[in-house]
């Protein structure tokens, strides 16, 4: 019974974990400057974004069976394959880079404030590379437990907050505006759906049901509102907005005077650090894995070693907060680009295959 | 074997590259200020006190030096540079103004605080008219017998009572910022035979101090807030009796182009001493007059700055479209209509039932 149950959740409960590694990072930062004010709309947008491409894949997933990306789209010719994988590849490379860079830069901040950040991002690729190694089984494992110990401890952070928040600083609520849709500002912010993606690495390794994870989904849905308005209602929006890290900011406002629970933000970024490492970490796997099967004759691991060296060098020379902003900003069409292809190719894969069983299976 | 060599010399590989600490200073040589002190200097900008308690063999001195720059980060530096260990401010309790500094405007200050990394945001701030080196040495005497005698006095599970406003660095930052809403600053004087002494709150328009409110009146700005713990003592009448519990309800609507607060507070009262010959019904009357009385005054002095302290503009923030909001503080709040409805009940009268 409880094998079944955690063969079923392994997969929404390493979405949620994969979410919460961005959601309690970058996001809530992008999002206050997404729009004026009213920042359910644009929240609202990304969740009805994130569902439709999250349908399509799933879906197209289900019809293939139990096919990652790569068994996916090779078949279709070196050449198309090659266009498919590589940028995604390059996409997928890009979640640790700037997930690494973030939590090292909060590292910085929170308890480590002499460190050179070489030797922090050094530290944080060893343990990635590490837990990449283990391989698909021991992540997952692992993302189940993690999720498991530090979720509660990142609400337990909110729930502390809320004492300093004023209910009254959420209004105005409605925007009629509208503002975030010109200018693509709301694209910006949609980093904040890529894990969707990564499930699409996941059905060699464990079950992908639909339905638990639209549930997780829900789960999501409400996080992202409530990190959105922490910050506000604890600062007000005008301060909220001037801010580089209004969590840790609002996490750093707690006063609770019991020894241990002086510092709220040390609870958040040690709980940080197992969603960051969640993710890279997978992340990681899943390029190597497609580098390996698009080159065969590359041993895997060497390809570990190789992607772990491009994202320790990649996240090393950024060399300022407001760089890696513009970073965020600059891949927005790359990002939406694959947003919106790779969902598709693997619909319309995921219908070809399921028509060629079916004949299959007629004509035996 | 080739594996544990590998493995072998990956750890060492860790223990060159990753210490742990970098540049870490152990406690010993680190000292923690809890009090900073931000007053103007004679020759330059600012001039920073900051006093620091001392173990010296189990007793705790306290000592406080002071430097003058143009900026408070560069004071604060060459302090760290003269004396002997690293400055920490981990453990920062308290930034205390200068009453000229706060009427000059707290802006960048503000802002220099939140944005050093190295501040608890959660650090309490006050203003004082006195001079900071005096005050300073006189709370450094209470630490001596009392480490924590001043965290104790701000906290609500320890000497705070619910006279004294509160402003948490976080909380002055988002006022400052705010549109709606101004806070209520505590103005410290170094007391007689205690450590503090509680004169009354400074009103803060925005980053600038305009004018101070009496005890009292920092009582109701609590009380409107609902911030209330323990009991306070009220003497109307010769009568005197302790609030207990508040409950404020707050309405907010237009009319005639005009924003209307109608506020209705609940309070329950214990009776203390009751010397007037008044009857309980009497003294609960004229307990809600002289409370709604006070609230209008404090409201009309608020609105002659015109400072927001009470946050009444948030009340309006879904009332009121959204780039008018910055206007709200100089347009729309003196004209705000006050209705006040203030009443009480006494729920106890103690042991016996007359004198």
């Amino acid at each position: 019974m409880i094998n079944r149950w955690v063969a079923v959740m392994t997969a929404p409960i390493f979405f949620i974990a994969a979410h919460c590694s961005i959601l309690f990072a970058a996001y809530s930062r992008s999002m206050l400057h997404a729009t004026e004010y009213g920042h359910w709309e644009p929240v609202f947008f990304n969740i009805l974004i994130e569902l439709a491409l999250l349908l399509l894949l799933l879906l197209g997933l289900r019809k293939a069976g139990s096919k990652d990306y790569a068994d996916l789209f090779l078949p279709l010719g070196k050449w198309i394959s090659t266009a498919l994988l590589v940028p995604l590849v390059a996409f997928l490379m890009l979640i640790p880079v700037l997930a690494i860079r973030f939590f090292a830069e909060l590292m910085i901040i929170v308890f480590i404030a002499s460190s050179p950040i070489h030797a922090i991002l050094a530290f944080l690729c060893l343990l990635m590379l590490y837990g990449a190694s283990i391989g698909p089984q021991g992540i997952m494992r692992a993302s189940t437990l993690l999720t498991l110990i530090n979720f509660p401890i990142l609400l337990f952070a909110i729930g502390a907050c809320i004492p300093n928040a004023t209910f009254v600083k959420v209004f105005p609520l409605v925007n009629a505006s509208m503002d975030f849709l010109a200018e693509g500002k709301l694209f910006i912010t949609l980093f904040s759906i890529c894990p969707f993606l990564l499930l699409g690495m996941l059905p060699p390794i464990c079950k992908v049901k639909i339905l638990p994870i639209l549930l997780s989904l829900g789960v999501i849905a409400l996080l992202y509102v409530i990190i959105v308005y922490i910050p506000i209602s604890i600062y007000g929006l005008n301060a909220a907005k001037l801010m580089y890290f209004p969590l840790m900011t609002s996490f750093d406002s707690v006063n609770i005077s019991w020894t241990i629970f002086d510092r709220i933000s040390l609870f958040y970024a040690v709980a940080l650090l197992a969603f960051v490492m969640t993710i890279s970490t997978f992340t990681l796997y899943s390029s190597a894995l497609m580098v390996h099967k698009m080159i065969p004759v590359w041993r895997e691991k060497y390809i570990r070693y190789g992607l772990c060296l491009i994202v320790y060098i990649l996240s090393l020379v950024i060399p300022s907060w407001n760089r890696y902003i513009e970073i965020f900003t600059a891949d927005t069409w790359f990002r939406l680009a694959i947003y919106i292809v790779v969902p598709i190719a693997v619909f319309l894969r995921g219908g070809f295959i399921e028509r060629q069983e079916r004949k299959r299976v007629l004509s035996k | 074997m080739m594996r544990l060599s590998r493995t072998l010399l990956l750890l060492f590989a860790c223990v060159i590259i990753l210490p742990g600490c970098w540049n870490i200073k152990d406690v010993n040589h680190r000292v923690l200020p809890i009090v900073m002190g931000i007053s103007y200097g004679k020759v330059k900008k600012y001039r920073i006190h900051v006093q620091i308690p001392l173990p010296v063999s189990r007793k705790l001195i306290s000592k406080v030096y002071y430097r003058e720059a143009d900026t408070i980060s560069k004071a604060l530096n060459e302090i760290d540079s003269d004396i002997e260990a690293g400055i920490d401010f981990m453990h920062l309790q308290l930034v205390l103004f200068d009453r000229k500094v706060a009427e000059e405007g707290i802006r960048e200050e503000m802002a220099y605080m939140i944005r050093s990394q190295h501040m608890p945001t959660k650090a309490l701030v006050a203003i004082t008219s006195e001079d900071m080196e005096q005050i300073l040495e006189h709370t450094g005497e209470s630490i001596q017998t009392d480490g924590s005698a001043l965290l104790d006095f701000f906290n609500k599970n320890a000497g705070w009572s619910p006279e004294i406003n509160l402003a948490y660095l976080w909380e002055t930052f988002g006022a400052i910022h705010s549109d709606t809403q101004d806070i209520t600053i505590p103005i410290l004087h170094s007391g007689k035979t205690t450590m503090l002494e509680f004169l009354g709150s400074g009103v803060m328009s925005k980053e600038r101090m305009m004018g101070d409110i009496t005890r009292e009146q920092s009582l109701l700005v609590n009380l409107f807030y609902e911030l209330f713990q323990g009991s306070v003592v009220q003497v109307i009448r010769q009568a005197s009796v302790a609030i207990v519990d508040c409950d404020n309800h707050i309405r907010t609507f237009w009319r005639d182009q005009r924003p209307v607060l109608r506020m209705h507070m609940d309070i329950s009262l214990h009776l203390i001493e009751n010397n007037g010959g008044l009857n309980e019904q009497q003294i609960e009357a004229a307990f809600s007059e002289d409370m709604a009385k006070k609230y209008k005054q404090l409201f009309k002095q608020l609105q002659s700055y015109p400072s927001d302290a009470l946050g009444t503009g948030d009340h309006f923030r879904n009332k009121l479209a959204f780039d008018k909001l910055k206007l709200w503080r100089e347009t729309y709040y003196p004209q705000l209509v006050t209705e006040i409805a203030v009443s009480s009940r006494i729920t106890n009268t103690g042991d016996i039932s007359g004198n």
